[in-house]
């Protein structure tokens, strides 16, 4: 099932230099980087809750009734996959 | 094709000191007996194949910077230049961009990280109120990319691609790194398992692929379009027990991604249709060298539903995967698994007992080849249990082959 691909568009990339690493000693405590207390965290466990926001152009065809109608036409469903349950050497 | 859990490790609160988050994002490396997995909001070590853990604080770990350690991190091995390298990202500053930090340790210093600071107004001063998020990380033989997408507040901006010399990383020097940004596609993912060059993808609509390709000798970079079997995607739902839907923020950017073979493989996260009765996992395989479609086998279920595939071949060329499966009966579990002649075989690690109050899972998994033993794969994953709250969040370790 080869379906043709358009041709190939080549950009260039650019450079850059973020020069010598910053050398990093063992844990420098909180005056240095603080830690959120376990509230503070609770409160961005929470913020995550809800559709994330949009990460891209809007996809065209990125709706239900379309792919369902293309689905029935053409697609050929493989067997369902359903995991096992483990089986653990440790 | 029998798939062997060969280490299925929970990390204790010792191992995360309970900085775990419903949204947990973990990512997993090993090397021999070095172990390092990552996760919202920690990270954890160990130096004797997983039977011991020392939890790595990412908050206070190292200096603070833009609004302090946010969210978002990524752990490789680099066998080939015995490194480890992390990735975090930073919380954005008052006026609106951030950092992301590059950890790099070489495996005979484990844990003494030297890093570098990147901020989107490094690449464009115009772009000094942006923020980077959603970063992906892969190696070529030569270069280790990464990925992110940039925001300005909320609204998206572009995706942008790094490319740094493996060689610096390992040695520390002055670090001159080649990078490219597009407004056209978002979440470009990378593929595991590239040799001399790194292939990415990006949807360009339901129905097309956008294939990336930057190879290691080459300043260009460049892409086909690739036409796919059209998809669902919009708000997608899963309830398991109890009615709660783990997958209410999930969406259809590609996750998984790998190279093998002659094969280039993606696999991302669709919605239910006439065909499919709850979200599962799309996988498109195309050629490497005229970049037309193979083959779309995917994962689905009559059960329950799939979702945040992660992806890559072991050194065999056998594809392995990590993911989560769940809703109808069940609350989410994390799977492994491995392409077949016919299909996919896989098996559950751990089974959540609780779903998600707040609706959030996700937002990736990772999987790799393991390093030196040829069929096996380093997979995260993670499940809640014992209740609901965060610190009910078990990350997880597998090690697994076939």
């Amino acid at each position: 099932m080869a379906t043709k691909s358009k041709k190939t568009t080549t950009v260039r990339t650019g450079a850059k230099s973020a020069g010598k690493p910053v050398t990093s000693g063992k844990a420098r405590g909180e005056t240095a980087a603080g830690a959120p207390s376990p509230e503070d965290l609770d409160i961005r466990d929470r913020l995550k809750s809800g559709p994330r926001r949009p990460a891209g152009p809007p996809l065209v065809g990125d709706t239900f009734e379309r792919a369902a109608i293309k689905a029935i036409r053409d697609e050929v469903v493989p067997k369902v996959t359903d995991p096992k349950n483990r089986k653990s050497r440790k | 094709m029998a798939l062997t859990l060969v280490q299925n490790l929970g990390l204790d609160d010792t191992a995360t000191s309970q900085l775990t988050a419903t949204v947990c994002e973990p990512t997993a490396a090993a090397n021999d007996q070095q172990l390092f997995m990552t996760g919202n909001w920690f990270a954890s070590s160990s130096v004797n194949g997983g039977s011991n853990w020392t939890f790595v604080n990412p908050f206070t770990r190292f200096p603070a910077s833009a609004g302090g350690f946010c969210c978002d991190q990524i752990v490789l091995y680099n066998a080939a230049h015995h490194i480890w390298i992390w990735l975090l990202q930073y919380v954005s500053t008052a006026n609106g961009d951030n950092i992301f930090r590059l950890a790099v340790c070489r495996d005979t210093q484990f844990g003494s990280w030297y890093y570098w600071d990147f901020a989107p107004k490094n690449l464009n001063a115009a772009w000094n109120k942006q923020m980077f998020d959603y970063p992906h990380m892969a190696v070529t033989d030569a270069n280790l990319f990464v990925t992110f997408n940039m925001f300005l507040g909320n609204p998206w901006q572009r995706a942008v691609v790094f490319r740094f010399p493996l060689a610096t990383l390992a040695s520390g020097a002055s670090l001159g790194y080649r990078w490219w940004a597009t407004t056209n596609n978002g979440s470009i993912r990378l593929c595991r398992g590239a040799g001399a060059t790194m292939y990415m993808g990006s949807h360009n609509s339901a129905s097309q692929i956008r294939v990336l390709q930057w190879p290691d000798n080459s300043t260009n970079i460049s892409w086909s379009d690739v036409n796919v079997r059209p998809w669902s995607g919009g708000a997608y739902s899963a309830p398991g027990p109890g009615g709660v839907n783990w997958l209410a923020r999930l969406d259809s950017r590609i996750t998984g991604a790998w190279v093998s073979g002659g094969t280039i493989g993606f696999m991302w996260s669709a919605n239910r249709d006439s065909s499919h009765p709850l979200p599962y996992i799309r996988v498109a395989r195309i050629r490497e060298t005229n970049k037309t479609l193979i083959d779309e086998p995917d994962i689905w279920s009559q059960l329950s539903a799939w979702a945040y595939p992660a992806a890559a071949p072991n050194s065999q060329g056998q594809v392995g995967i990590s993911a989560f499966y769940g809703g109808g009966t069940r609350h989410p579990g994390h799977v492994v698994g491995v392409k077949t002649a016919t299909g996919w075989d896989a098996v559950l690690t751990k089974t959540s007992t609780h779903g998600p109050p707040d609706q959030s899972w996700g937002d990736y998994l990772s999987c790799v080849a393991h390093h030196s033993t040829a069929a096996h794969w380093v997979a995260s994953g993670y499940t809640l249990q014992g209740g609901t709250a965060r610190k009910n969040i078990e990350p997880r370790y597998v090690r697994f082959r076939t």
